[in-house]
């Protein structure tokens, strides 16, 4: 092996032996890490007078995993709550040696967490887990959309009754309609009020989360509700959306759910513009 | 000594931080500058790009990256690169800066300053991919030293001769981080002044200050902490050399309220003067060391 290696072997094998699981030594003797250089770690790091060669590479490997774990408790603190720190950590250990960061910012590191949760079979409450976790990936997203018009209720105001049949209505970019089978807002609730966490029993629950004067918001849904919302931010008509919806709920929905969903949701600022015709 | 493309001194500045963003849009207080952190503001809609566009409204703006990886050997991120001059457009940033390191090959991205190796393929190699960059850029941009933990066997530079045929060769200017090279200086066993007096007196666009955390083996650079006394006499020693450059208090984690690194940004001033008689005494590893070792 050469005692001169060129600059992509170097770099390699450094971050191979940063981003090797488990301890210093089992990363060094790694197939990844003596790939590049097989022999001796003081032949490309130099000892100082104080840590060996190895302990001198181990100061970037001890701080690649605060590191990402710090980034992702910044998008997932209710999960890290839930979890508690050393659960977290082992999770985000597994996840980062999973999924590293492909990206020259920290935000997108935690995108697939929630998959990750849900294929991993031996965490306990995987199925709530992966929700709750899905909800703040949710959260995070919205924050970081782009800042769209809003749609008011003047300007709706100005729409003449015929042209509803067949208008359209987009929705601002920060919009996330989501279904859960626990209810997550409980639990982001009760960390934000410093509270202890509710049992985690199973229960539908369907949010809008949206962004409104630069804060982050959700509301709570019916499933109707959901469902003709879902149907308008796909570009649906809307008095097709309407009648769809009717039909499916016959019985539970009318002209009075609609007409106080709709207005909710235009006060909510969740519209950016109408088309007619 | 004015820098060589006459940017201008902006003062004392600090890092524009989140936590910080109620006092800035509430209290409009009197800073000169603000440094952006390049990244944080790339691929965000929300408020934190509502903030920055209020903050570039009112005040001097540079922006930092941490993510150019500018020495590793995957190709150049031109998306990155995009966003960057996009953002630079936006923000009328005064200059761009980033760090001497790479941050990741094989596309993946650890998120840490890495150091390079000190050879002759290694400049060549930055000094290309900075020219490259300024040309698209169409600005010269301002390399930083970072903090390092290691040294390569087969580096034959030292850094701070590197540094200055890197400058020189690629045009470009410098950021010179004095708690860098002091922390830098304490990992490997070298006079800072040494380094300060190597620099090329016209490359230097800005100067970074900050705190770190001593581990008696080795020194990380934390951000999270004041300046401590023996960085602010290197500052001193860096003040007779280059004069008034633009100084900016980097303070990343555990920030305090604004009034307090504002206040430690401002401490610069009392340094801009001719050194005392008596220096404090260096941390001495050694000690410290052995300190440690025996448990007290």
């Amino acid at each position: 092996m050469p005692t001169n290696p060129d600059l992509a072997r170097t770099q390699r094998w450094l971050q191979n032996f940063i981003v090797e699981p488990g301890t210093d030594e089992q990363a060094l003797a790694s197939e990844s890490v003596k790939n590049e250089y097989a022999g001796d770690v003081s032949q490309m790091v130099v000892p100082s007078r104080t840590l060996t060669s190895a302990e001198r590479v181990g100061v970037y490997r001890g701080m690649y995993l605060l590191r990402m774990e710090e980034a992702l408790t910044t998008d997932y603190p209710v999960l890290k709550s839930f979890l508690g720190d050393e659960v977290f950590f082992e999770l985000i250990s597994r996840y980062v040696e999973r999924y590293p960061s492909r990206s020259h910012s920290l935000n997108f590191l935690g995108r697939s967490l929630p998959k990750f949760i849900g294929e991993s079979t031996d965490l306990a409450d995987r199925e709530f887990l992966r929700d709750l976790a899905a909800f703040e990936l949710a959260i995070a997203e919205v924050f970081d959309e782009e800042q769209t018009p809003v749609l008011s209720p003047e300007e709706i105001a100005k729409v003449p009754e015929q042209a509803w049949e067949t208008a359209r209505l987009q929705p601002i970019a920060a919009l996330r309609l989501c279904k859960f089978d626990y209810p997550v807002s409980m639990f982001k609730e009760a960390y934000r009020d410093d509270e202890g966490f509710p049992e985690v029993l199973p229960g539908n629950q369907w949010l809008a989360i949206h962004r409104r004067d630069y804060r982050v918001y959700w509301t709570t849904l019916d499933e109707p509700g959901y469902d003709l919302l879902g149907l308008l931010v796909k570009g649906g008509v809307l008095g097709e959306a309407i009648e769809s919806i009717c039909l499916k709920y016959e019985g539970q929905v009318g002209d009075v759910e609609i007409f106080t969903w709709f207005q909710d949701w235009v006060s909510q600022g969740l519209f950016q513009s109408l088309e007619t015709g | 000594m004015a820098n060589r493309w006459h940017l201008p001194d902006l003062g004392y500045g600090i890092g524009l931080r989140t936590t910080h963003f109620p006092h800035i849009l509430k209290h409009h207080p009197p800073v000169d500058w603000f440094e952006i952190l390049s990244e944080n503001y790339m691929d965000t809609g929300g408020r934190p790009l509502y903030v920055l566009d209020k903050v570039v409204a009112e005040y001097p703006t540079v922006l930092h990256g941490v993510s150019m990886s500018i020495g590793s050997t995957d190709p150049l991120n031109w998306n990155y690169l995009k966003k960057l001059k996009a953002l630079a457009k936006r923000t009328n940033a005064r200059w761009i800066s980033d760090h001497l390191c790479w941050t990741g090959v094989s596309g993946l991205n650890v998120h840490d300053l890495l150091p390079m190796p000190y050879t002759d393929e290694s400049l060549k190699h930055v000094v290309g991919r900075i020219k490259t960059i300024q040309d698209f850029l169409e600005q010269p941009i301002a390399m930083e030293n970072a903090s390092t933990y290691l040294e390569y066997a087969h580096s034959n530079w030292t850094e701070w001769d590197f540094l200055k045929a890197m400058a020189e060769e690629a045009d470009c200017g410098l950021l010179l981080d004095v708690n860098n090279v002091y922390v830098s200086a304490f990992n490997h066993d070298f006079d800072p002044k040494v380094y300060i007096d190597a620099i090329p007196e016209d490359r230097v666009v800005q100067h970074h200050l900050a705190g770190h955390t001593n581990k008696g083996t080795h020194i990380i650079d934390t951000h999270n902490d004041h300046v401590i006394d023996q960085v602010w006499e290197l500052y001193r020693h860096t003040y007779q050399r280059f004069g008034s450059v633009p100084t900016l208090l980097e303070w990343d984690a555990d920030i305090p309220s604004f009034e307090t690194v504002h206040g430690e940004a401002l401490k610069a001033a009392a340094y801009r003067t001719s050194p005392v008689e008596e220096e404090p005494v260096e941390e001495d590893r050694g000690a410290v060391v052995e300190a440690l070792t025996h448990g007290d």
